[in-house]
């Protein structure tokens, strides 16, 4: 019996654990607004002498986009380049930009390449065990796509991801409306990552970054301490 | 001693294409005849050929490549389409093609190619390549046999290039055609291997591709 072959019940046990995997990973949240769309993360310093600026779980895709991601961090490092990869290639090719869910799409197809059959030609041995939240502006204006460790990807309006994503979806819910304002959406992330977090939210241990029509911004700390101090 | 190559790769089988763009039109004219050396091999072979994005490719030279290339390229553009959910606009198209053809460096497509089309703003807009895939957006083209004929008429009306009265003259799509059809008409006066007609496709956003073929001298 292999790894991806499927159960008696019609279940994928591999793909079903590395789900798993992400409810025990750090909350990312994502919501998407017409002016553009917000990504924060908490970052979960373990300990003091950790430095902050080295824990990253949002990057840059291309200049329009960025990734949030929860889960096993190191496995995302794969992923995300894979999608940096696919993006500049898109762009040599066809001197555009590539839309966030064809970007989206070309990570998903690694998903489910794993193999524990030595005769296969499958590249890995087990599935991602991250979940992304994929942040873009191209043509068709702003998108938020959630990819999981089956491949599946849906775009949403709002989504959180981690630890604490069903108490944040919850309030996502109740305070999304389609014509927020980003800065609206920023203050909204803050206060639910605070809701969520079970460090008290400072602008170091926390990660914020926005994609709009002018493209990919990593927050500064202090842009995120003006943030706080107005919530 | 020398010896002289038994078999060559390629074929110089002749045609003249034209491009020009416009606001919010592009006019694209080939003539009909294919020679090899003095012979003619068809009286009606149109070097126009219409891409599944509305884009319209332009290409002469050896023409087994000519039919290759446009094979290659139609089956892309299908897998864009089908990857990214929506037609490739003509801008991506060029570029993928100079890709593709540098691609093929050092055993390249022996073909003179233009594509044509409207770009994402619905303005006209035309790119030409080299044999490696060389690409330059022009404001119009002219590539094939009688190019040394044409060119330089081109570049005196649109641009008024070298003439008394320098700088560009705008025309409608219907004064645009009328001057191909006269220019076209003027070289294969001089030029063997220019005749038998030229096909003229206006492409616009409202009305798509609409033909018109005039005939030319046949000898």
């Amino acid at each position: 019996r292999g790894v991806n072959t499927f159960s008696p019940e019609g279940r994928l046990f591999q793909v079903e654990y590395a789900i798993e995997a992400i409810k025990f990973g750090t909350t990312a949240i994502g919501i998407m607004t017409p002016e553009g769309v917000v990504l924060a993360t908490e970052k979960r310093i373990t300990s003091v002498l950790i430095e902050p600026r080295s824990i990253e779980k949002i990057v840059e895709v291309d200049a329009h986009c960025g990734c949030a991601m929860s889960g096993l961090i190191a496995d995302a490092k794969t992923l995300i380049d894979k999608a940096r990869v696919e993006a500049q290639n898109h762009w040599f090719t066809h001197n555009e930009r590539m839309t966030i869910e064809s970007i989206t799409q070309s990570v998903s197809n690694m998903a489910l390449a794993f193999s524990d059959d030595s005769d296969e030609v499958a590249p890995i041995s087990r599935p991602f065990g991250v979940a992304l939240l994929f942040a873009g502006w191209d043509e068709n204006g702003p998108h938020l796509f959630h990819l999981d460790p089956s491949g599946t990807y849906t775009e949403y309006d709002a989504k959180a991801i981690g630890s604490g994503s069903e108490g944040a979806d919850q309030t996502l819910q109740d305070v999304y409306h389609k014509s927020m304002k980003l800065s609206e959406a920023c203050k909204h992330v803050l206060t639910i990552l605070k809701q969520v977090m079970e460090e008290k939210l400072n602008a170091t241990n926390v990660e914020m970054a926005t994609v709009d029509a002018k493209g990919y911004r990593l927050f500064k700390k202090e842009e995120i301490d003006d943030i706080i101090k107005n919530m | 001693m020398v010896k002289q190559h038994g078999w060559y790769p390629y074929e110089f089988q002749s045609g003249t294409t034209v491009a020009v763009a416009g606001d919010d039109y592009v006019v694209v004219a080939s003539d009909t005849r294919l020679t090899e050396n003095y012979s003619i091999q068809s009286r009606t072979h149109s070097n126009v050929y219409k891409m599944h994005n509305n884009s319209l490719l332009l290409s002469t030279g050896f023409l087994g490549d000519v039919l290759t290339l446009k094979k290659t390229l139609d089956g892309r553009i299908k897998t864009y389409e089908y990857t990214h959910n929506k037609p490739i606009s003509t801008p991506a198209l060029a570029q993928m093609i100079s890709i593709m053809m540098y691609g093929r460096r050092f055993f390249p497509y022996y073909t003179n190619t233009i594509i044509t089309g409207l770009d994402t703003d619905g303005k006209g807009c035309v790119y030409g390549f080299d044999p490696v895939g060389s690409m330059t957006q022009q404001l119009y083209a002219c590539e094939g046999s009688a190019m040394p004929l044409i060119l330089p008429i081109l570049d005196a009306n649109i641009l008024g290039k070298n003439t008394s009265k320098p700088g560009q003259v705008k025309r409608t799509k219907e004064e645009t055609v009328k001057m191909i059809k006269d220019i076209y008409m003027a070289a294969c006066e001089r030029s063997v291997e220019l005749g038998d007609a030229v096909v003229v496709h206006t492409l616009t956003k409202e009305k798509g591709i609409e033909t018109d073929v005039h005939p030319l001298r046949k000898d």
